[in-house]
């Protein structure tokens, strides 16, 4: 693995979140963005950006940046407007996995949240036909091990975070052909500052966990 | 003091004091506008979901979903007094209103305020549809974490408290869509597996057709 997508969500007319200082996801998320691929470059990995400025790509072209690279994973950065104020918490999520009899197109399983049922399925080599919106079925299992990591990263640096991450039916996931998560950050109101000085611990984890997973999961190993 | 000075002096402590005036006038106008909102709001809810109210309605304990208290980024029951019908669609319905009218304290609101079940029907193989007005969709605070705690004291919901519902499909205005507020996933299913056998007050389910205006489902993009 060579390839880091890096995805702030949001963005143009869609601001996402905002903080009652007025801060908009969409900003921070971008700053998160560049910062964690400051520091992911500097450990010798490629960084793409789903989008550098102000714009708003739909979730399918987010989804084919992604897919068009080889070798790649997909953290999809956000922040959210629940959970506890005046503390900063991290949560990693991963698309559920699906059994064989529930798959065709409506695959939203409600998994409840921290309980992570998921069925683990082989991984199936993604040969062939794979629909657009089952993409990321073949790569469950390394998002689960992908997101595990980042989670325990980042429960180290904000504390009372959960120490593993949690199959939700995250729309934009579902299509991504590589192991994909989503990171968000909880919440937008602990203010702007707070949020800000967070990024380098948010860079720091992210980093530390994608070496790792470099590290234990090789291409080709198990 | 030249005699200018003073004037300048005279004209600009006027000009605060009616400057402070008007802010107060302005303040009272703001206060004024928020009650008749929320008035408004009260009136429009009154006429767009009246409390239902059946012949077979006994008053029983029901498990509520809401945000926990001491962690609010889980979900927690909270055990409430409700008039229920025997009814499972009507059950369904008067359980949906509490847990958008009666949430112990807002911050442990899931579900937006302005949000209304339009309609509720369970099929014959135990599918239940719900059919939301836009608000649910319009003004979930942004966030994975919150539209997942919406869409999961929705299913807990039902699911600790209705027997006979083994998966919920949530509609917006009629329509189906692929997510509830541009995160979570609900082209799908979820499941209510955890429902128990038999409820206090309630009679074996009889599954309901759909009504005779059923808005047709719209197929998924892609």
């Amino acid at each position: 693995m060579r390839v880091v997508v890096l995805d702030p969500a949001h963005g143009g007319a869609d601001t996402g979140a905002r903080g009652p200082s007025g801060v908009a996801e969409k900003d921070l998320v971008l700053e998160f963005a560049q910062i964690v691929g400051d520091a992911l470059r500097e450990q010798g990995f490629q960084v793409v950006i789903t989008r550098r400025g102000d714009t708003d790509p739909s979730f399918d072209d987010r989804t084919t940046i992604a897919n068009a690279q080889s070798d790649a994973i997909f953290i999809s950065l956000h922040i959210g407007s629940t959970g506890p104020t005046g503390t900063v918490r991290t949560y990693t999520y991963l698309f559920p996995s699906v059994t064989a009899a529930a798959v065709p197109g409506t695959s939203a399983s409600g998994q409840t949240q921290g309980v992570n049922a998921m069925a683990v399925q082989p991984a199936a080599p993604p040969l062939g036909f794979v629909p657009w919106r089952e993409a990321q079925q073949p790569y469950a299992q390394q998002s689960r091990k992908l997101g595990d990591l980042l989670q325990v990263e980042l429960a180290q640096k904000f504390k009372g975070s959960p120490e593993i991450s949690s199959s939700l039916p995250v729309y934009e996931l579902r299509s991504v052909a590589t192991p994909a998560v989503a990171v968000e950050i909880s919440n937008i109101a602990a203010g702007s500052q707070q949020l800000e000085a967070m990024a380098a611990g948010l860079a720091d984890g992210i980093t530390r966990a994608v070496v790792a997973y470099k590290t234990i999961y090789p291409p080709g190993g198990k | 003091m030249p005699r200018r000075a003073k004037i300048a002096v005279v004209v600009l402590v006027v000009a605060v004091v009616a400057g402070l005036v008007y802010l107060r006038v302005l303040h009272q106008r703001v206060v004024r506008l928020a009650r008749t909102q929320a008035t408004e709001e009260q009136e429009r809810r009154e006429v767009v979901a009246p409390p239902i109210s059946t012949p077979t309605d006994v008053v029983a304990n029901a498990q509520v979903f809401w945000l926990s208290t001491t962690e609010p980024d889980r979900l927690a029951a909270v055990t409430v007094q409700l008039p229920l019908s025997a009814d499972p669609v009507e059950r369904a319905k008067q359980l949906i209103g509490a847990l958008i009218t009666n949430p112990p304290t807002p911050a442990q609101r899931t579900v937006p305020v302005g949000a209304t079940l339009l309609s509720f029907y369970i099929l014959p193989d135990g599918t239940a549809v719900a059919d939301f007005s836009d608000a649910l969709a319009s003004e979930m605070p942004s966030g994975i974490l919150s539209e997942w705690m919406a869409v999961d004291s929705i299913v807990q919901t039902l699911a600790a408290n209705v027997p006979g519902i083994t998966r919920l499909k949530l509609l917006i205005h009629g329509q189906e869509t692929e997510t509830l507020a541009g995160h979570i996933d609900i082209s799908g299913f979820f499941d209510l597996k955890t429902a128990p056998a038999m409820a206090p007050g309630m009679v074996k389910p009889t599954p309901t057709p759909p009504p005779a205006q059923q808005p047709k489902p719209v197929a998924p993009a892609g």
